[in-house]
């Protein structure tokens, strides 16, 4: 072989090398979601279309409101500090002064889902919160038609949906304060955005504004999406903290009341989508326990969510993607000595529906296991075959955060 | 206007033409599938947004595309990549298995890695995104003849390292 063939056979070795050996496509629904953009972009003044989505129940806190609450706050400290700070100051001040609160929101979300899952998809969901303060302070957030979270003072919190009559109770006042701070309690929110402003912990990519018009205060902060979305943007734009958000308050400027508050979520054509808007606050309307509490409270049949799932061989010590085969086919099979601990936390009626859809199922697929945004699980992406000979894809979320590290379900059903 | 009104026209057969190779060479510099469809998202509503009339579209996605992943890959740099750490290959000729695309990310990689960027970008886009020399000139904006001498080192420096 002479030395010009030699030299090209070895190129050729080199180039096999750095050549895939699997086929890599983007996804069949590219095209059509970038001319869909395309036309977006094209059309900017129109109002997005609105897509109903698929209901995915987290069943706990996915996302910390603490993060929430850094989104709005870290932007607060860069120059000029001061006069957001004095701001905040006297907003706190007049909330804590604060007899009751009822603040009026709408929210794009799903009625039924948790709190802090929003939607630049969804419609808007009339949300009403109402607050007694006191020691302790006693709450009730509700969306219309949906879930209820309420803290009636005692040594347990509670949530619901209301058209299921069933739910969730926590031991303590804290089971949703984690996740709903920011729409329960304005004050718990700008204490803590407070609190980040004097630690002086500053993000340089986020930015505010502070602007006065007549005797309105506006604060506007503009942050960027929370969590690590290299592996998948899934959650993204599901949560205010996974979202790139413009979030704006307006305070009065004599008693530093908060006024109005709207959220905008960005998207990725640069649009801006408004999220969460306020209707009317009121502060210091007659509120009694019995507002808070509701009659519907005493129709509820509740599962405790405190107990730590039963640490079964099967769901302990196995990868994402084994824990999900091993629920489906136990979903499957309704095999209750696995599921007992897999759909831990279901109340009775979300576990009859499950049942009822899912029974008799034939996994096609399960994918490689993800993370995405905050959420402190994985994802896994499975395709089964209903019963019915239907196939499905779905994006099962499963977490084992739990004393026993034991995988549960804990969405994508 | 109606230079973008007729970039716009013209969208769905760029993407059909395109979106492959395109895809290939994002999807092999971030080794991430959604962050691969983003850069190629972006590319092309900006060649659709574009107000002048667009003479060589593959040039310009291709430059888009290749400009949209150093965006991604320096927002990154707080943060690892989301799977290179899962990769602990051995040797990256042993195996004749096809192998997953996020593990052919990581196998290419690391023999991506032992060369200059320029070295590099020259041969991802000649190989995953199947371009010309005189294409990727005007993609990078050098001389073919630069071209083809970054790809020649390149070459050889992969045959010392892995061959000889």
């Amino acid at each position: 072989m002479n030395r010009e063939k030699y030299n090209q056979k070895q190129e050729g070795q080199i180039v096999d090398m750095l050549t895939p050996r699997c086929e890599v496509k983007p996804s069949a629904d590219l095209k059509d979601r970038i001319l869909e953009a395309a036309a977006s972009q094209a059309q900017a003044a129109t109002t997005p279309v609105r897509k109903p989505r698929r209901m995915v129940y987290f069943m706990r806190a996915a996302v910390s409101m603490a993060a929430v609450v850094a989104v709005a706050v870290v932007v607060m400290f860069n120059t000029p500090a001061t006069a957001a700070r004095r701001l905040l100051a006297d907003a706190v001040v007049a909330a804590n002064n604060a007899k009751t609160m009822i603040l009026e929101l709408n929210v794009r979300t799903e009625p039924n889902e948790t709190f802090e899952f929003i939607s630049p998809e969804c419609h808007f969901v009339p949300t009403t919160v109402k607050v007694i303060y006191g020691e302790p302070s006693m709450w009730r957030l509700e969306k219309q038609g949906g879930r209820v979270a309420l803290y009636d003072g005692g040594d347990k919190s509670y949530q619901w949906i209301s058209s299921q009559h069933q739910g969730w109770v926590h031991n303590g006042g804290m089971f949703a304060e984690a996740d709903l701070a920011a729409f329960i309690n304005p004050q718990q929110l700008l204490n803590m955005e407070l609190n980040i402003a004097r630690e002086r912990k500053v993000a340089k990519y986020h930015k505010y504004e502070v602007t006065t018009i007549g005797d309105w205060v506006n604060v506007k902060i503009s942050a960027t999406a929370q969590g690590d979305f290299a592996d998948s943007k899934l959650m993204l734009n599901t949560s205010i903290a996974e979202s790139n958000t413009i979030r704006n308050y307006s305070f009065d400027r004599q008693s530093g009341r908060l006024l109005n508050m709207s959220i905008d979520v960005v998207m990725p054509n640069k649009e801006q989508i408004t999220i969460v808007e306020s209707g009317a606050i009121l502060y210091d309307e007659p509120l009694t326990a019995e507002d808070i509490v509701g009659a519907d409270f005493s129709t509820v049949e509740f599962v405790a969510v405190d107990d730590t799932p039963k640490g079964i061989s099967a769901l302990v010590d196995v990868s994402a993607e084994k824990a999900a085969k091993t629920i489906l086919a136990a979903i499957s099979d309704w095999d209750s000595s696995i599921l007992n601990t897999a759909l831990f936390g279901l109340t009775p009626m979300m576990k009859y529906t499950v049942r009822t859809i899912y029974e008799g199922m034939e996994i096609l697929s399960v994918g490689k296991s993800f993370t995405s945004g905050l959420y402190p699980g994985r994802f896994v992406k499975c395709k089964v075959r209903l019963a019915d000979g239907q196939n499905e894809e779905v994006v099962l979320a499963l977490r084992n955060d739990n004393t026993n590290k034991v995988w549960v379900l804990d969405g994508g059903l | 206007m109606q230079n973008q009104n007729t970039n716009i026209t013209h969208l769905g057969r760029w993407i059909d033409l395109y979106q492959e190779p395109l895809y290939r060479y994002a999807f092999f510099r971030l080794g991430s599938r959604s962050d691969a469809e983003d850069v190629l998202q972006d590319a092309f509503l900006k060649v659709a947004s574009s107000t002048t009339t667009i003479r060589n579209p593959k040039a310009y996605l291709f430059a888009a595309v290749a400009s949209g992943c150093i965006d991604v890959m320096r927002r990154r740099t707080k943060s690892p990549l989301p799977i290179d750490t899962k990769m602990a290959l051995s040797s990256p000729t042993t195996s004749e298995v096809p192998l997953e695309a996020e593990e052919e990310f990581c196998r290419i990689n690391k023999l991506l890695s032992q060369l200059s960027e320029q070295q590099s970008e020259v041969i991802r886009l000649h190989i995953h995104a199947q371009m010309k020399f005189t294409e990727i000139a005007e993609v990078l904006s050098v001389p073919v003849s630069t071209i083809k001498s970054r790809w020649a080192s390149g070459i050889e420096r992969l045959k010392q390292l892995y061959i000889n």
